[in-house]
């Protein structure tokens, strides 16, 4: 059973050190609040663990086992971050609340004071010049380096996740470690494989991809954010698909070329682009030296 | 692409050296010296000429450690490979080399041995994956793979190091399984800077169908996925293949004077089979992207002189002397020539431009064929096109580019 979100008034006693607090944003078992801190704006991270519905189904136990678990393991990693690309844990230490008899895992992160690409996609911002198109990529691709140094793929990289700041040191950040929330979102997953449909690496498709996945997987979601932001439309879903369908195309559709779209940009950084939304992995150029140089202005 | 010469067996000396008179000629990039049938001395002295003479020549030396694992068999033919020379050389069982510890022991071995030679390049052993990617043998390879880097740090200086590849042409038609394996490979750890990649068939026989399109296209596979990867790929035994693999990304192929340079295969340290002849010369025609013998050459030459290269190599192939070449010097680097201006790389669609090949070619081929008394046979024919096209297309369908 989905645990109901936490009221404003249930989760301000929690933290009483939190003034202001409101609800900014919610999605499958998360609900995000915004709050002041010590004069400084930080973003309450809530989880539902979903409760077995019959305490002795030992399925429905482990489920909420590995719920807590990814939810430990996103924050530890996040914690263990260096990047500036990649966002921050802030004054709340993960904790398990127990609210009317539902469990909660409740951390904070820093707030990031800007708009997510898929809000500014979505909005008709104007399209991206090749220079920032290529500052995306870069803080992205130093994002998932430092991801993967500690062997872990986020999987779960798209506009939805990564915040623009007006701030040249950050121009973009990464939020949400995917391998840790992209199980629990319900309306967006496909039957058991922690990523948004949408932004499905074809490599994912495979039931054995655990066996071979590496960082690869997100460099296709990378090129696959990079595209959208560029162009303002998805190389390969339609907005009018089904998930099924979405998830057809990912596996065999090829992807619309950059060039087509976006004939201002160099063709080099184009041809990039397209050579990363390869559908196999080996086909995707991995060199993070290599590729991080590609994005110099 | 850069072609080099796979040295072998009866490389000539002096005036006769074949590798020299093709860097003479320009015909050649470099050279990939194997020391079966070469002493030491030779190949030193080999390589110390290039080194003085054409600086800009790549030199590479080939440790043939694939072949330690047949060198039990007392009917092997080792050749100097088992003499004083090449001390790292050793026997080996298969057994032995599932310890890591043994295989970085011989990875030490090799490379300090190859430290000590003027290469340009140096080339970590390795065994052959002659069974699929998941058997022992290919974990034995990926471990020579991972472990190369690292030893070269320790013994060796600044110079690029390749990973020998070598993989059984039935292993390569599985594509599925060599997805995985260069999806592997291409992230490991500690890399070397490229590899020497060798497809190995059954015997150095050369098939009038040159090769399978599964194999072919497996091969181009490979050489697209290191390179886009930034490894350098150095296709040894390519021989007519070498522009195929440069379209697909490949920076050098190599092929020398007899078939066992031509073709890799580990039949060459077998006991060699009774009754060998000296083949007859032959022609490397562009036109045909084939090689044809001598007296079909003159006798095709006037009536489709599309089968002419135009090269200056065609001087040692004069009509007036029935199109023989005076020796096997001149033969190679027509060879060598002819294969260089086959070189696809500088046009903006290689993978395209080697398909339009394909089909004038096999459009020629029509041709000489519907003239009376004019059929060409055997290796000469044209069957090879047929597995070539298939090839490209198969391999612009794995590598998702447009055809």
């Amino acid at each position: 059973m989905q645990p109901p979100k936490l009221s404003i008034a249930e989760l301000a006693p929690l933290f009483p050190q939190f003034s202001g607090l409101q609800e900014i944003g919610s999605g499958g078992f998360k609900t995000v609040y915004k709050g002041i801190f010590q004069g400084n704006p930080e973003v309450l991270k809530v989880i539902s663990i979903p409760a077995p519905d019959d305490p002795k189904d030992n399925a429905q136990i482990r489920f909420q086992e590995e719920c807590i678990a990814r939810v430990r393991r996103e924050v530890d990693i996040l914690g263990r971050c260096q990047s500036p690309y990649m966002v921050k844990l802030a004054s709340v230490l993960l904790q398990e609340e127990v609210v009317n008899g539902f469990t909660y895992s409740i951390y904070s992160e820093e707030f990031l004071d800007g708009s997510d690409l898929w809000k500014l996609i979505k909005g008709k911002a104007p399209f991206p010049s090749e220079a920032e198109a290529k500052q995306l990529m870069r803080c992205l691709l130093e994002a998932v380096k430092e991801i993967w140094s500690m062997r872990f793929v986020h999987r779960d990289i798209k506009p939805a996740n990564v915040v623009k700041l007006n701030d040249p040191a950050r121009a973009f950040v990464l939020i949400d470690l995917g391998i840790a929330f992209g199980l629990l979102e319900t309306g967006l997953t496909v039957q058991g494989v922690p990523c948004t449909a949408r932004y499905l690496a074809p490599e994912m498709g495979n039931p054995a991809f655990r066996v071979n996945l590496d960082y690869r997987t997100d460099l296709y979601t990378i090129a696959l954010t990079v595209f959208e932001y560029s162009a303002g439309q998805h190389p390969i879903a339609k907005d009018s698909d089904d998930p099924i369908r979405t998830v057809t195309r990912a596996l065999h559709e090829p992807p619309k070329p950059l060039a087509d779209l976006r004939p201002d940009f160099s063709p080099d950084f184009c041809k990039l682009i397209d050579q990363l939304l390869k559908k196999k992995p080996a086909l995707r150029p991995a060199n993070f030296a290599w590729l991080i140089a590609q994005t110099n202005i | 692409m850069k072609l080099y010469a796979q040295q072998g067996y009866g490389t000539g000396s002096g005036d006769n050296d074949r590798i020299i008179a093709g860097l003479e000629g320009g015909y050649i990039d470099g050279a990939i010296i194997s020391p079966k049938d070469y002493a030491l001395d030779r190949t030193m002295a080999q390589l110390q000429r290039i080194e003085a003479e054409f600086p800009e020549a790549d030199r590479l030396f080939d440790p043939q450690w694939y072949a330690s694992v047949l060198a039990h068999d007392p009917d092997s033919r080792m050749g100097k490979l088992v003499s004083d020379d090449y001390s790292y050389f050793e026997a080996r069982r298969r057994s032995q080399l599932e310890t890591e510890n043994q295989v970085r022991a011989d990875l030490e071995a090799c490379l300090q041995f190859q430290a000590e030679l003027p290469v340009t390049s140096v080339i970590a052993p390795g065994i052959v994956i002659r069974q699929r990617f998941n058997s022992v043998e290919a974990v034995i390879a990926k471990n020579y793979l991972r472990n190369a880097r690292d030893v070269w740090d320790s013994v060796g200086d600044g110079r690029p190091l390749l990973g020998t590849l070598a993989i059984d042409a039935e292993a390569l038609q599985d594509r599925h399984a060599l997805e995985e394996f260069l999806a592997e490979i291409t992230v490991l750890d500690s890399p070397p800077n490229g590899f020497y990649l060798l497809v190995h068939q059954p015997t150095s026989e050369i098939p009038s169908e040159l090769i399978d399109s599964r194999t072919l296209a497996g091969w181009m596979l490979a050489n697209h996925s290191l390179s886009l990867n930034g490894f350098d790929v150095v296709n040894g035994y390519s021989d007519l293949l070498t522009p195929f693999l440069g379209a697909a990304g490949g920076v050098a192929g190599a092929t020398g004077w007899f078939n066992t340079q031509k073709v890799f295969s580990l039949d060459r340290f077998a006991p060699p089979l009774p009754g060998g002849r000296r083949p007859v010369p032959r022609y490397l025609s562009t036109g045909l992207i084939n090689s044809i013998r001598v007296d079909e050459f003159q006798l095709l030459r006037g009536r489709f002189p599309e089968i002419v290269n135009g090269l200056a190599t065609d001087d040692y192939y004069a009509p007036e002397e029935g199109s023989m070449p005076e020796n096997q010097v001149e033969e190679v680097l027509q060879t060598w020539e002819a294969i260089k201006s086959l070189d696809p790389t500088g046009q903006a669609e290689p993978v395209a431009a080697c398909a339009s090949r394909v089909t004038e070619a096999t459009n020629l081929y029509e041709r000489i064929n519907l003239s009376p008394g004019m059929r060409l046979m055997g290796r000469s024919n044209g069957d090879h096109l047929e597995s070539i096209y298939l090839s490209l297309r198969l391999f612009a369908e794995l590598a998702e580019i447009d055809l």
